[in-house]
């Protein structure tokens, strides 16, 4: 986006002293006092709720908020480990058993080992695109996006677990919990992607980066099953291509 | 003035100025400085990005193969470029491009570690799918000797072919992406459009002829399940690829 395009911003971010509104004593002015600038309102990025809060009503503000912390990458890392962890848990409940110990690690694996994989291609594409994102800032991106997905997951998770509770059908909760993972990969992702366009990231770019992305986490998703259903032990089954492990689970 | 403050500044050089190519960078190729440097770099990308796709090309056969074909696949861009050099300068002063010998090659150097630099980045991606495929990697001779005995070979055939064919297509596309860069810094150093597009033309076929005679001669890169991991066949230098192709297509035309 270019500085010409956009219309002149009609209030400063952070207004000096100097430019608040003088208190005038005008009739007019009493009865119908001209709205008062509303200044950004503060956003704490250091405890996990706050960042949480920050991510999901200021995204870009809290992006820039981590870039400044010394720690930020850590604490975003945390609140994806906590929040997909939890998500896992209530994914569990539709099995229980061992899968209460098993499915939180292999959805924070799931969660978090595929964009770590897919996080070099990322930078590469960015540089590709001539945008000026370093890897701090690629990393960042990927990281807010991953936040929010790994919140929206927590908030679902008490929808799959009312259907956990009341159904049996192995398929119907796969097939749930894959609609929960594309619904809040697509607002992570989206917030990535508003996040690196903003850096000169171009889109095409970006969709073919996706599409790989999304089918190294669904290819991990079938390395590591199974995650709906009994517990099968912690050894990895046969091997399949996500696709083929699809097909072979539709009802015949 | 502005020419002396940039080369006074230094040319900082790292994966995503080569990626980005950089103003300074290509200030530096047209005006022949710090080629040295360059291409040294160029060099070490390769040898870094190359290590590391070979390693995802050759793990589904087995590890000992992930290693051999990590190690070909740098050599076998590195012995592209070093046959090809002379020949690729002669034919861009033929063709009135005022491109040096040595400029040119490390122009294909940088196209080459920006290819390099995209499968590096990509392998981690191909490494995590390759090792999810069913394969005979993690097992013993005797093992997949008795499963191609008991079952149908064909099978693991099939899924090599797709591997195979996923390979080429993450290759190609990086080529693509090299290939691509290179247009843009030809088009550079050469006065027109056509001069640009005539040079990249002759240097890919050059190329490709050289390269596809020795991928023959390196290979394996995949291996074939009922074939053991080799460094290099016994009969590496029997034959060629053309021959090979002619061998193959030769009967649909007579």
């Amino acid at each position: 986006m270019s500085e010409s395009n956009s219309p002149p911003p009609t209030e400063p971010l952070d207004p000096p002293p100097s430019a608040a509104p003088q208190p005038t004593s005008s009739p007019a002015a009493v009865l119908f006092p001209p709205p008062s600038p509303s200044p950004l309102e503060p956003i704490d990025t250091k405890s996990l709720f706050g960042l949480a809060d920050a991510l999901l009503r200021a995204p870009e503000r809290a992006m820039a908020a981590l870039n400044r912390q010394k720690f930020g990458l850590l604490q975003l890392f945390l609140l994806v480990l906590a929040f997909v962890s939890v998500s896992g848990v209530v994914l569990a409940s539709f099995s229980g058993g061992w899968q209460y110990l098993a499915v939180p690690l292999k959805f924070v694996i799931v969660v978090t080992a595929g964009p770590l994989l897919c996080l070099p291609s990322l930078y590469i594409f960015s540089c590709l695109s001539e945008s000026n994102a370093s890897v701090r800032d690629v990393t960042l991106a990927l990281g807010s996006g991953l936040g929010v997905q790994a919140l929206l997951l927590c908030g679902l998770a008490p929808v799959a677990w009312v259907f956990s509770q009341s159904t049996n059908s192995v398929g119907f909760m796969g097939a749930l919990y894959l609609a929960m993972y594309l619904v809040s990969s697509a607002f992570g992702l989206g917030l990535t992607r508003r996040l690196l366009v903003q850096d000169g990231f171009r889109l095409g770019h970006y969709w073919l980066w996706q599409a790989l992305f999304m089918v190294v986490v669904l290819q991990l998703s079938t390395t590591l099953r199974p995650i709906v259903g009994p517990f099968d032990g912690f050894a990895p089954r046969e091997k399949l291509f996500f696709a083929v492990h699809w097909l072979q689970s539709l009802p015949s | 003035m502005a020419s002396q403050q940039r080369a006074s500044k230094g040319l900082s050089l790292s994966v995503g100025s080569l990626c980005r190519l950089t103003p300074a960078l290509v200030d530096c190729i047209l005006t022949q400085r710090e080629l040295g440097r360059i291409g040294l770099f160029a060099t070490a990308v390769i040898a870094a990005g190359g290590f590391a796709y070979g390693f995802c090309f050759g793990v589904w056969r087995s590890l000992e193969q992930g290693l051999y074909s990590a190690i070909k696949l740098p050599l076998l861009l590195f012995a592209v470029v070093l046959s090809t050099t002379l020949a690729n300068g002669i034919v861009a002063r033929l063709l009135r491009a005022p491109i040096g010998i040595f400029q040119g090659l490390v122009t294909v150097l940088l196209s080459l570690a920006l290819t390099a630099a995209a499968l590096g980045a990509l392998s981690p991606i191909s490494l995590s799918l390759v090792v999810c495929w069913p394969s005979s990697l993690g097992m013993s001779s005797r093992a997949l000797t008795a499963e191609l005995a008991r079952g149908d070979p064909q099978g693991l055939y099939r899924t090599a072919q797709w591997v195979l064919l996923f390979h080429v297509v993450v290759v190609g596309a990086c080529g693509v992406v090299g290939n691509v860069r290179l247009f843009w810094l030809l088009r550079r150093l050469t006065p027109s459009a056509s001069t640009a597009r005539q040079v990249l033309v002759s240097w890919l076929l050059m190329d490709c002829f050289v390269g596809t005679q020795l991928s023959w001669i390196l290979r394996p890169f995949l291996c074939k399940p009922t074939l053991s991991a080799a460094l290099l066949r016994p009969d590496a230098l029997n034959g060629n690829f053309f021959e090979e192709l002619w061998r193959i297509l030769g009967p649909l035309f007579s």
